[in-house]
């Protein structure tokens, strides 16, 4: 189904139809609660009719504050039917985010909730009454299952009997306006039209064939475009039902998968890694997950593969942004394995891509360039902001993303990186300018350079490089804990570096590449030190298996039951044990790699296990001397370019031989198949 | 400053006049191995490559022997990956009733010479040092790339230099000489080591004892083992059509990290008891212990000169009631042979089972799983919790003269006992 009807229409037409076709058919699921898509509709209309009493005028926008709700659903398309421009804004944005995402909107009227205990104590609320003093039009605001003086009721809007406004909703007119963080770290609006959503979202129900019969897992956050489109509204769009997920926690995700009956899960790479990290998880109990969307972040091919194998058969690859509202390409049921799991497959109907040079020209397949899409779903603008949106609409009507990428002479397209250097820390964008910022303006550093570092799970995560002032004596903690007052907290970086000065160009800006291949890794040692061979270990319990990938699962699990699940990101591997031998348990590294580890110190390469960490692009430092005077829980820093190990709690340093740099490229490459189709690619040249 | 074997044959391989120990190299290799338990793996590592294409054909090899023949549906459709793979890609493919173990059948095919580099995804391709090629295990992911690069990537090894000096007494073969290392090295003595076995007692041992010695190595840890060549070496070679090779010998002043010499005439039949090689034991010390099973053969010991021996001490005697007795010659041509001499004959009326070749109950897959509590004496190389069958079995490494002397007395035995009537228990 291509569902064609929806290629032109506004999001309250979209609600409309489907509660005339299917009134009695279940739209929203909380709890034990339910809403057909016939009480939705009329909920909406009356939260339409009460915002218009308000005062709210078509054109006026409306902010949002609030978690994945059935009333985030049932405010998108009351905004929609009362002709209102959302803002909706994540709420894990600092009181400065809100306030500027509030001053360049300048919405009539703000919705928020409070539930501090819920959420690490912030009252979104008491900051929207706060901030209420200081954006200027800023008349109303609303509060969700929340009570205040001078704050209204949403559930008395919502039951308002005042009948809702003359509809004035266009499909060609705005109906949001989603903020992303540009190249300058400044955030801009995208202006997305009815139909450049709706359309989009049939797009992606059409290729996830999706029924009336679909579950949709709402765990992507609401406020960001692929918590609006692909989910919310794909999933009006093929008449099904919506789990909102109120918080994210891979473990809440995993129950309501199971308790809903959840089909299509869509979400960043991030939570999918968590989710097959969880203690909980037993992919018998996720069976009726048929489909979803991988996408937001980088996407591992490997964490692909996982999801694939484990949880969601047909989970499919997607590339958007949010000025393309925000689904580009996505990868198809029919793809072979490769396209399925490395790259992020083809252009959706009506969507054009090109890949150009620095000079603008347009490319050839399989040569590497920035991204440009054209299309239907492309915003109209970045919200009063000319000057930003002339930088990335041109005159065509090309978006130029700011992305690197190819596209395969046969039609997929893989993305390489971006033009600018924004973090991605598991969807998330950290603009390292303005967290260099911060840093800073804190009292005793004297520089600071922020720089993205490979993650297994986040993608990325930002690493902070500082020069502290002489005399300065402050610790990373302290730091941290300033930078969380003035950031979002996934911006607050990971790690925090200190060096003596910082390499630059002559003496112009940092060399952020070069300090990308000199940053350290730092975390908590894991004392492997059971003396385990798994050749010992595994026949004795899976010896009769034929199937070696079925002994492999096991590895792991033989050593350490808990082994993955106690790991946490960041962790090293201090391996005492002359650990692993079998030729074919290779997951054994994988599964660490995907627990989060972020290197290995060996006493030798002697059994395989070890060249399976370089082979997957997992940095691995033989020192036995390192092994013995490294304790478990110590803090450890490596330096995989040099070979320099510390123990911070000890106070000990050692030295492992550097590598060279066909072992360097191996790593860097992400695994010993990439360096080989690297070294393939240079023969034929 | 001189160099050793493995640093000789690692420098060719790089295309350099000379390597060191601790210098990673990418090295050419000269066969890519690997069985249908690795090799599956393999292949769907090497097909997840853009581009990919076997770099020669000729020197990949694929043997189909650890759970051959198939022992259920799921070896079976490793099998059929494996055949499919081979046939699409023209490489090399040994399936039941043309094939082995792989380390007896790959030399008897003439596909190993002195001097190679040879990367299998198998622990014990360190066997190709009985014909100084530099053998040594790795993984899949390493296997695709190899049979896609025709390189691997590797530190170079220091080396061990093991001496062995006089002949060894009867009953005594290159099985107990290794067991013997092991026991004074301990399975990690040689950790990421090239183990190079030399002397003047090797005069006095056959290929098939250089056989049993190179195929252990890595018990030691050791990232291969290596003897050099010599004339049995080179009749070997010539009577299976193998390639002269580039044979070497370690320089005079070559650096060692360490150097142990033995004296084997002093050796006597050694066992190793669970659940590490290293437990060795004199064969005297454990005689009585009741056993349910036997097996002689599998690589380690699966040569035709291994099942002469045992053949030798089962003419006209049978098996103990009490015992399974299980014979499995190491390759189609080791079968034909000792089918011709009469071996199978002298088995069969011993009331031994004689198996197709198969790897099979050396790693607990089929043809001979112990069942909880039992015992078994195997001339295999691995002992460890499990490694035949239930975690509470035991397997006890031996020589085919132990094994077959024990098999006759359903306890530990040695030779000798079975020899003078002396019937234990």
């Amino acid at each position: 189904m291509a569902f064609e009807a929806f290629h032109s229409t506004t999001l309250d037409a979209l609600l409309e139809r489907q509660a005339e076709l299917r009134p009695d058919h279940t739209f929203l699921i909380q709890g034990d609660q339910r809403w057909t898509y016939a009480q939705v509709q009329e909920q909406a209309a009356a939260l339409a009719g009460g915002l218009h009493e308000l005062g709210l005028k078509a054109g006026d926008r409306l902010a949002v504050i609030l978690p994945n709700d059935p009333a985030y659903v049932i405010t998108l398309f009351a905004a929609a039917r009362g002709g209102l421009i959302l803002v909706p804004i994540n709420i894990r944005r600092s009181r400065e985010e809100v306030r500027s995402r509030l001053t360049r909107t300048e919405p009539r009227a703000l919705i928020a909730f409070s539930d501090p205990e819920s959420f690490k104590g912030k009252d979104h609320l008491a900051m929207a009454i706060e901030l209420r003093e200081d954006v200027p039009g800023l008349e109303h605001v609303i509060g969700l299952q929340a009570q205040a003086e001078g704050v209204l009721p949403w559930e008395e809007l919502a039951a308002s009997s005042v009948p809702a406004p003359p509809r004035t909703s266009k499909p060609e007119g705005p109906a949001a306006i989603v903020h992303t963080l540009g190249s300058s770290g400044r955030p801009r609006g995208a202006v997305l039209t009815h139909s450049g959503m709706v359309r989009n979202a049939a797009g992606v129900a059409a290729i996830l064939a999706c029924t009336p019969q679909d579950v949709f897992l709402g765990a992507v956050p609401f406020s960001n475009a692929f918590g609006l489109t692909p989910t919310i509204l794909a999933c009006a769009v093929a008449g099904a039902q919506l789990a909102p997920l109120r918080r994210y926690r891979p473990g809440e995700a995993l129950a309501l998968v199971e308790s809903a009956a959840v089909t299509v899960h869509h979400g960043v790479p991030t939570m999918f890694a968590m989710e097959l990290n969880h203690p909980d998880f037993d992919p018998q109990r996720y069976r009726s997950l048929r489909t979803g969307v991988m996408a937001g972040a980088p996407c591992p091919p490997e964490l692909v593969r996982r999801v694939r194998e484990h949880m969601i058969p047909d989970l499919v690859v997607a590339y958007g942004l949010t000025e393309a509202s925000p689904s580009v390409t996505m990868t198809r049921f029919d793809d072979g394995p490769v396209t399925a799991t490395e790259t992020v497959g083809r252009p959706m109907e009506g969507i054009e891509l090109k890949v150009i040079d620095a000079q603008g020209q347009a490319l050839p397949p399989g040569e590497e360039g920035e991204l440009c899409v054209r299309g239907y779903n492309v915003m109209i603008e970045y919200w009063r902001d000319p000057e930003a949106t002339a930088q990335v609409l041109d005159n065509e009507g090309w978006l130029h993303t700011g992305d690197l990428a190819v596209i395969d002479p046969d039609g997929p397209l893989r993305i390489l990186g971006r033009k600018d250097e924004v973090v991605n820390r598991g969807g998330f964008k950290i603009h390292p300018g303005t967290v260099e910022m911060v840093l800073r303006s804190f009292p005793g550093v004297k520089a600071a350079a922020v720089v993205g570092v490979p993650d297994s799970i986040y993608g990325e995560i930002a690493c902070a490089c500082v020069v502290r002032a002489p005399g300065a004596d402050f610790e990373a903690e302290e730091l941290l804990a300033y930078a969380a007052e003035h950031l979002a907290d996934y911006a607050v970086p990971d790690r925090v570096l200190f060096f003596e000065a910082l390499p630059r160009e002559g003496g112009g800006p940092v060399r952020k590449d070069y300090l990308q291949k000199r940053v350290r890794i730092r975390g908590r040692a894991w004392k492997f030190g059971r003396n385990i061979d798994t050749d010992a270990i595994i026949p004795a319990r899976h010896c009769n298996t034929s199937d070696p990938r079925e002994l492999a699962k096991h590895c792991m699990e033989d050593a350490d039951p808990e082994f993955v699940h106690k790991m946490r990101r960041g962790d090293l591997i201090v391996a005492e044990a002359n650990f692993g031998c079998g030729s074919s348990r290779e997951v054994a590294p994988i599964s660490i790699k995907a627990a989060g580890v972020s290197a290995v110190i060996a006493k030798s390469f002697a059994r395989i296990f070890f060249r399976n960490s370089i082979n997957i692009g997992l940095p691995i430092l033989e020192c036995p001397e390192a092994v013995d005077g490294i304790q478990q829980g110590d803090e450890v820093e490596v330096e995989p370019a040099t070979g320099t190990i510390r123990n911070l709690t000890r106070g000990t340093t050692f030295q492992a031989p550097p590598y060279p740099d066909f072992l360097q490229r191996i790593i860097e490459r992400g695994g010993l198949l990439s360096y080989v189709e690297e070294r393939l690619a240079g023969r034929e040249s | 400053m001189g160099h050793t074997m493995a640093e000789k044959i690692l420098a060719t391989k790089c295309g350099r006049p000379e390597v060191f120990p601790g210098e990673f190299i990418n090295a050419r290799v000269d066969l890519v191995l690997a069985s249908e338990l690795s090799g599956v793996v393999a292949i769907e590592e090497f097909e997840k490559i853009r581009g990919a294409r076997v770099f020669d054909p000729d020197k990949v090899v694929l043997v189909m022997d650890h759970f051959t023949p198939n022992k259920d549906i799921k070896s079976a459709e490793i099998v059929k990956r494996c055949k499919e793979f081979a046939r699409k890609h023209g490489v090399r493919f040994y399936d039941v009733g043309r094939a082995g173990i792989q380390h007896i059948l790959l030399p008897e095919k003439g596909l190993v010479s002195p001097g190679d580099l040879i990367a299998g995804a198998d622990s014990h391709t360190c066997t190709y040092g009985f014909l100084a090629a530099f053998g040594t295990g790795i993984g899949s992911t390493d296997a695709a790339a190899a049979m896609a690069l025709g390189e691997m990537w590797l530190k170079v090894p220091e080396t061990v230099l093991i001496e062995y000096h006089g002949a060894p007494p009867p009953w005594v073969g290159g099985k107990d000489i290794i067991l013997r290392t092991i026991g004074e090295l301990g399975v990690d003595g040689a950790r990421y080591q090239a183990m190079e076995m030399t002397g003047d007692a090797l005069q006095h041992l056959s290929m098939a004892d250089r056989f049993s010695m190179a195929n252990m190595a890595i018990e030691a840890g050791a990232k291969t083992g290596l003897i050099p060549a010599d004339e049995k070496t080179e009749a070997f070679l010539a009577a299976r059509g193998a390639r002269p090779g580039f044979v070497c010998r370690s320089d005079p002043d070559a650096e060692f990290a360490a150097r142990y010499e033995f004296d084997i005439s002093q050796f006597e039949p050694y066992i190793a008891v669970p659940y590490l090689p290293e437990n060795v034991k004199p064969v005297s010390e454990l005689a009585g212990l009741e056993i349910d099973q036997v097996v002689i053969g599998m690589c380690t010991n699966g040569n035709l000169e291994d099942l002469r021996a045992a053949a030798s001490l089962l003419k006209g005697r049978k098996v103990h009631p009490r015992v399974r007795a299980i014979i499995i010659p190491g390759s189609q041509q080791v079968y034909l042979d000792a089918l011709r001499e009469g071996l199978l004959e002298i088995f069969i009326e011993a009331d031994c089972a004689v198996s197709t070749p198969t790897c099979g109950p050396c790693l607990g897959g089929h043809m001979g799983v112990l069942a909880a509590g039992e015992r078994c004496v195997s001339t295999s190389n691995r002992n460890f919790r499990g490694r035949m069958g239930h975690p509470t079995s035991e397997v006890y490494l031996a020589n085919p003269y132990v094994a077959a002397a024990s098999a006759i007395a359903g306890a530990i035995a040695s030779p000798v006992d079975v020899l003078q009537g002396a019937e234990a228990l």
